[in-house]
């Protein structure tokens, strides 16, 4: 204490000059509006560095809690466009097809969630089961067009027997003169299918629209298919074949709509009495 | 040998001269005399440190309350006067720190650097404080040396009429 009291009167004057230098200065900041502006602006100035650094090293220890929070917002945020692309996949298919000139007819929106294009017996499995209104036999559409037909149910998922799988047969016609016709797929390209059993007479071009007959309780009638790529049978043949190139890309369909015919039921029940009698 | 009331006067003098005459004018923006920071070059070589220190915040407080700059005058006078025994000892040879005060005429070119020296810093110190911005540093530089120097020349015409 001694020392501490003999340091300060050795040094009192340097003290002294200290304290007036000090009050000289707090009258300057205080008194003079310029000097007090330019004090208090280099004064925040300073802090706002300081809490900048501190802030920084405060960030660095939370990043674990914000990269959660972060996560978690992904992840509502990605279900939540994953619901909006539904709603927006079904609306399109929805304008598309025009569902209101089938009045019998509604569409169950569904998501591919499984997806075969490499294999002959290509299948295709949806989020839609029987708990949802699909049922086996039902007709499978997308925006492009025809995809397959439901071929077994779960509760919540369906196999889809696509197009694109040698056992799908399905009866088409073209556009153009309505001669019918039968879809299916010899296993060689993914992307097109063959239309035979078309009448020799019938002279189809390439660029003909191929779409569903409706001649059954599966699709509807005018459903796109595809076009005809190439033709083949000469004059005398009574049948020919031609190549139809498919309007759904297989490698990349996604959203499709199941066709549900109000009086499904009731048609094949007729369809079976029919067969029975025979 | 001067009494107390020869160094009123004297100050009273230099303010009023201050105030009323120096206060008033600039050359050019750039020189501005500040003859009052004489009144503590010249106080006896034996005033106390202290003393001298509150004298020269008291000196330069009055400045200020006639010039309407709180604080600027009486930080860079203080300033002054708390390195007058330094710069006192730095020119100054023992023989000439014996003498009553620091003066032309008792120490003759010794009190020529003892003045330019403290009158520069006195001025440089309030040209600074008056800008408060280190960019403007240059500038109080530049006034400082061209106003230390007319000071200066004042201080010592004044003492080599003493003589």
């Amino acid at each position: 204490m001694n020392r501490i009291i003999a340091f300060f009167l050795k040094h009192v004057v340097f003290f002294q000059f200290l304290l007036l230098e000090v009050l000289s200065f707090m009258l300057i900041v205080n008194a003079n509006e310029f000097q007090r502006s330019v004090f208090f602006r280099y004064a925040t100035a300073a802090m706002a560095n300081v809490y900048e650094v501190t802030g920084a090293v405060a960030d660095y220890f939370g990043l674990r809690s914000v990269n959660d929070a972060l996560a978690q917002e992904n992840a509502e945020l990605k279900n939540e466009i994953e619901g909006l692309r539904e709603q927006v996949a079904y609306l399109t298919h929805d304008t598309l097809i025009m569902s209101e000139l089938h009045q019998d007819l509604r569409y169950i929106g569904a998501k591919v969630v499984y997806n075969s294009v490499s294999q002959m017996q290509n299948y295709l499995i949806i989020d839609k089961g029987f708990g949802q209104g699909v049922e086996e036999d039902m007709g499978v559409v997308s925006a492009d067009g025809v995809v397959g037909v439901v071929q077994r149910v779960s509760e919540n998922y369906a196999v889809v027997i696509p197009v694109v799988n040698p056992v799908q047969r399905i009866s088409a016609k073209i556009k153009a003169d309505n001669q019918l016709g039968s879809l299916v797929w010899d296993g060689r390209r993914i992307g097109v299918a063959q239309m035979e059993e078309i009448p020799g007479h019938v002279k189809p071009g390439a660029g003909d629209t191929i779409v569903t007959s409706g001649y059954s309780a599966i699709f509807p009638s005018g459903i796109f298919i595809g076009t005809v790529d190439s033709v083949y049978g000469g004059e005398s043949d009574p049948f020919c074949k031609v190549d139809v190139r498919l309007g759904v890309d297989f490698r990349s369909v996604e959203y499709v709509m199941v066709a549900v015919y109000k009086n499904r039921d009731e048609l094949s029940g007729l369809k079976n009495t029919l067969k029975y009698g025979e | 040998m001067e009494s107390r009331l020869s160094y009123l006067l004297h100050l009273a003098v230099l303010l009023l001269l201050q105030v009323l005459l120096f206060n008033n004018f600039s050359i050019g923006g750039i020189v501005n005399i500040y003859i009052y920071v004489y009144f503590i070059l010249m106080l006896p070589m034996k005033t106390g440190r202290s003393a001298l220190l509150w004298m020269g915040f008291g000196v330069g407080l009055l400045m200020d309350f006639f010039s309407g700059t709180l604080g600027i005058h009486a930080a860079s006078t203080a300033l002054v006067a708390f390195l007058r025994p330094y710069v006192l000892g730095l020119y100054a040879s023992q023989d000439e720190l014996e003498k009553y005060a620091p003066a032309l005429k008792y120490i003759g070119g010794s009190f020529v650097k003892y003045a330019v020296t403290l009158i520069f810093i006195h001025h440089f110190t309030l040209f600074a404080l008056s800008a408060f911005s280190l960019s403007f540093l240059g500038m109080a530089l530049l006034k400082g040396v061209a106003s230390a120097a007319a000071t200066s020349l004042i201080v010592i015409a004044v003492e080599r009429l003493k003589m």
